[in-house]
């Protein structure tokens, strides 16, 4: 009887410990998942959105085509947005508890991203901003969060470096009402003050179809504006600039327009047609010039398979997936900890440049710089171009600032329209 | 300080506006006084319009742009017309239990599906159908592009066309026949489940036009009929639920307001901001001192 119970208990032992073992091996075979919280559908801005996700897309492919991490599958995992704050927290939320994702990735709206980050916080998940631009996104120093984006402050600083270049003395804006819209305006106004250019600034909602009448009050000043900034992110990006040229008031030979990123995508060609012609265009990334042979090679890949060229916004998407990827390999393994202090440490060559956080937990933000250095990526680039022919690709188009890249003449700031 | 040129030219945008809110507004009035129907797909109904004139006008090559606004119109016809065979005809029929609700979740429904299936197929990138005639017109002071004027034109042109077929026309009397008393309507021959159908395919060709003759200026997007949609709701209660002439007179009144307001008023910084609110703003006075709207027929 007692020999009995002896070898039951070892075989209970045996099987249980197996069990055991497959279990755990099972666990270590299950894929990595990565969140990527962007904006897929209305009312959020979905163009950029969109090929964003194609972006992250393609790194995970790569990324497995390589063996994965660890051996395991990587897989992103997406969390739609919307555009709309409480809609991006609930999809972070499902993300994290419910598909248990190890990092996410992404975001396009300041808005969303600021509705997220205390959940990144509450269950010690590390997030890596693509490019929600506002600066308290990694101003209020979490652990968690890492942004390889602009802020509005460096994009500010920017601008009215090149405004102030160019001698403008007359601005005027038409600023779209959302969190990086009215952040940014804030601080342009407030530089433009300091440095003397009279500006006047009407908002609007995203969504507003007509501009009209607003562009006819700016064209009615004497003398007249010598910039137009249309600070609208969208398909508003376009008709604006449409709209502007329809009436005479800019691009013309005596009002520069100053248009967002939006105007990267192609489609600005075929909504603002010729208006299009002459706009400057701010761009977040290398020129043409100084890309990587990340750069190239990615954007080959990704124009083969989607028929058009990575924007600054897209190549943001992949370097962010990647490295999140990278911290895991770093860290080799999937532990958040752990992998914030590989993301603390890291070197990583992606499409825009080399990667690197310089102030963290390790090495706090020294009181003489802004609060949202903290992880946050410091090489940022960015250029002011011009279209100079219709239908003109960014890469094509004429580089105006910073002085170091600008392809004009030394003392020329823009192109005047012929 | 603004001179006369310059109110003169705000209010011919205004009016030209106004004549496409209308026609919008036009086809929301028209399905809702034969149907008794709040159709919230009407948006959509506008947004396909636009990407239909725009697949045609671009897709096929040489195809003139007014032609893509009357192959939206015809695919819109036929949307609606099936869409109400199909869904609305059991409503009528009295075999739901709760009609109201049914119609609602209905059209509601439909909004999402047409949005995200053209998000699906069309793809997020927005789109604009080539102009109808390229540069501006002067009359006067007044400048406005060719493509604001002849949209406005063909929209007064829809509108006028409509008027005389509900008037003249025995399909167009049938009609008013049925929005005023289903039951007379009937017991007089008139079969009202082919007048609802006829009212909801027309309604739904008209929001297509206008989604047609926007698409060469505001261009189009999966959720551009989002705001629009909302502003017919506004146009049609301030001209009086089912009033034709209130939707025309209201959409004109909604579209001077908005281009006025943002024009005149001195703080420029909200001045476009508060856009919409101007409508809104005259919305609640009218309702306030006449709850049935501007044409509303006492229940």
């Amino acid at each position: 009887m007692r020999r009995l119970v002896v070898v039951l208990t070892v075989i209970c032992f045996v099987c249980i410990s197996s069990t055991m073992v497959v279990a755990s091996e099972t666990k270590e075979k299950e894929p990595i998942k990565i969140g990527v919280v962007l904006p897929m559908s209305p009312p959020g801005a979905y163009a950029s959105g969109n090929p964003m996700w194609w972006a992250a897309l393609q790194a995970a492919e790569e990324v497995n085509e390589a063996g994965g991490i660890m051996g395991r599958e990587v897989v992103a995992i997406l969390g739609d947005t919307r555009g709309v704050p409480e809609e991006a927290r609930a999809a972070t939320e499902r993300l994290i508890t419910k598909d248990k994702v190890v990092g996410v990735v992404g975001n396009y709206h300041s808005s969303c991203a600021l509705a997220e980050i205390d959940l990144f916080k509450d269950h010690n998940v590390p997030y890596i901003g693509s490019e929600p631009w506002s600066d308290d996104v990694t101003a209020k120093g979490y652990k968690q969060v890492f942004r390889i984006s602009i802020t509005n402050s460096l994009y500010t600083d920017i601008t009215v470096a090149w405004t102030i270049a160019a001698g403008f003395k007359r601005v005027g804006v038409i600023q779209e009402i959302t969190d990086w819209g009215l952040g940014v305006n804030k601080q342009l106004k407030a530089a433009w003050d300091e440095a003397g250019i009279k500006n006047e600034t009407a908002f609007t909602d995203m969504k507003t179809e007509d501009f009209t009448e607003t562009l006819v009050r700016f064209n009615q000043w004497d003398p007249p504006a010598d910039m137009f900034f249309g600070s609208i992110t969208g398909p508003g990006a376009f008709r604006i600039i449409k709209q502007a040229y329809d009436m005479g008031f800019s691009p013309s030979k005596k009002t520069v327009f100053y248009a967002t990123n939006s105007c990267l995508n192609p489609e600005v060609w075929e909504v603002a047609g010729k208006a299009a012609q002459y706009i400057v265009v701010t761009q977040i990334g290398l020129p043409p010039s100084a890309y990587t042979e990340v750069t190239k090679r990615e954007n080959e890949k990704f124009e083969k398979k989607y028929g058009r060229m990575m924007n600054a916004t897209v190549m943001e998407a992949y370097d962010s997936f990647m490295l999140m990827c990278e911290a895991i390999k770093k860290a080799g393994s999937t532990d958040p900890d752990k992998m914030i202090d590989a993301l603390e440490n890291i070197k990583w060559t992606g499409m825009r440049g080399e990667y690197y956080f310089p102030y963290g937990s390790k090495n706090p933000v020294p009181a003489d710089k802004p609060a949202y250095m903290w992880h946050q990526w410091p090489d940022v680039s960015e250029y002011l171009f011009q279209y100079t022919e219709v239908g003109q690709k960014p890469e094509d188009g004429t580089v105006i600032w910073p002085p170091k890249w600008s392809q004009l003449p030394k003392g020329q700031y823009f192109v005047p329209v012929k | 300080m603004y001179g006369l040129d310059y109110f003169f030219m705000q209010g011919a945008n205004g009016l030209v506006i106004g004549c496409l809110y209308a026609l919008m507004a036009l086809g929301l009035t028209l399905i809702f006084s034969v149907l008794k129907v709040v159709n919230f797909a009407h948006g959509e109904f506008y947004m396909i319009g636009g990407y239909m004139s725009y697949f045609l006008v671009t897709l096929v090559g040489g195809v003139n742009p007014f032609l893509g606004v009357l192959f939206g119109m015809v695919v819109l016809l036929v949307i609606g017309s099936t869409f109400d065979y199909l869904f609305l005809r059991p409503m009528h029929r009295g075999e739901v239990d709760r009609p109201g609700e049914y119609a609602i979740l209905l059209t509601f429904g439909l909004s999402f599906f047409l949005q995200n299936l053209v998000l699906a197929v069309a793809g997020p990138f927005p789109h604009r159908t080539p102009s109808f005639m390229e540069g501006g017109v002067r009359i006067g002071a007044i400048s406005i592009s060719a493509d604001r004027l002849i949209a406005a034109g063909l929209a007064l042109a829809l509108m006028l066309a409509l008027l005389t077929f509900i008037k003249l026309s025995w399909t167009g009397m049938a009609m008013r026949a049925v929005s005023q008393d289903q039951d007379a309507a009937s017991v007089a021959g008139i079969n009202p489940l082919r007048m609802s159908n006829i009212a909801f395919a027309i309604g739904a060709a008209l929001a297509g036009a206008s989604g047609a003759l926007i698409a060469p200026i505001f261009g189009i997007v999966p959720d551009v009929g989002v705001l629009p949609s909302i502003r017919s709701f506004i146009i049609v209660v301030l001209g009086g639920m089912g009033s034709i002439k209130g939707a025309i007179l209201g959409g004109i009144i909604i579209g001077l307001v908005e281009s006025m307001g943002a024009a005149f008023i001195p703080d420029m910084s909200r001045a476009l901001a508060y856009r919409q609110l101007y409508g809104l703003m005259i919305f609640v006075i009218v309702l306030l001192f006449r709850p049935r709207g501007l044409f509303g027929e006492a229940q």
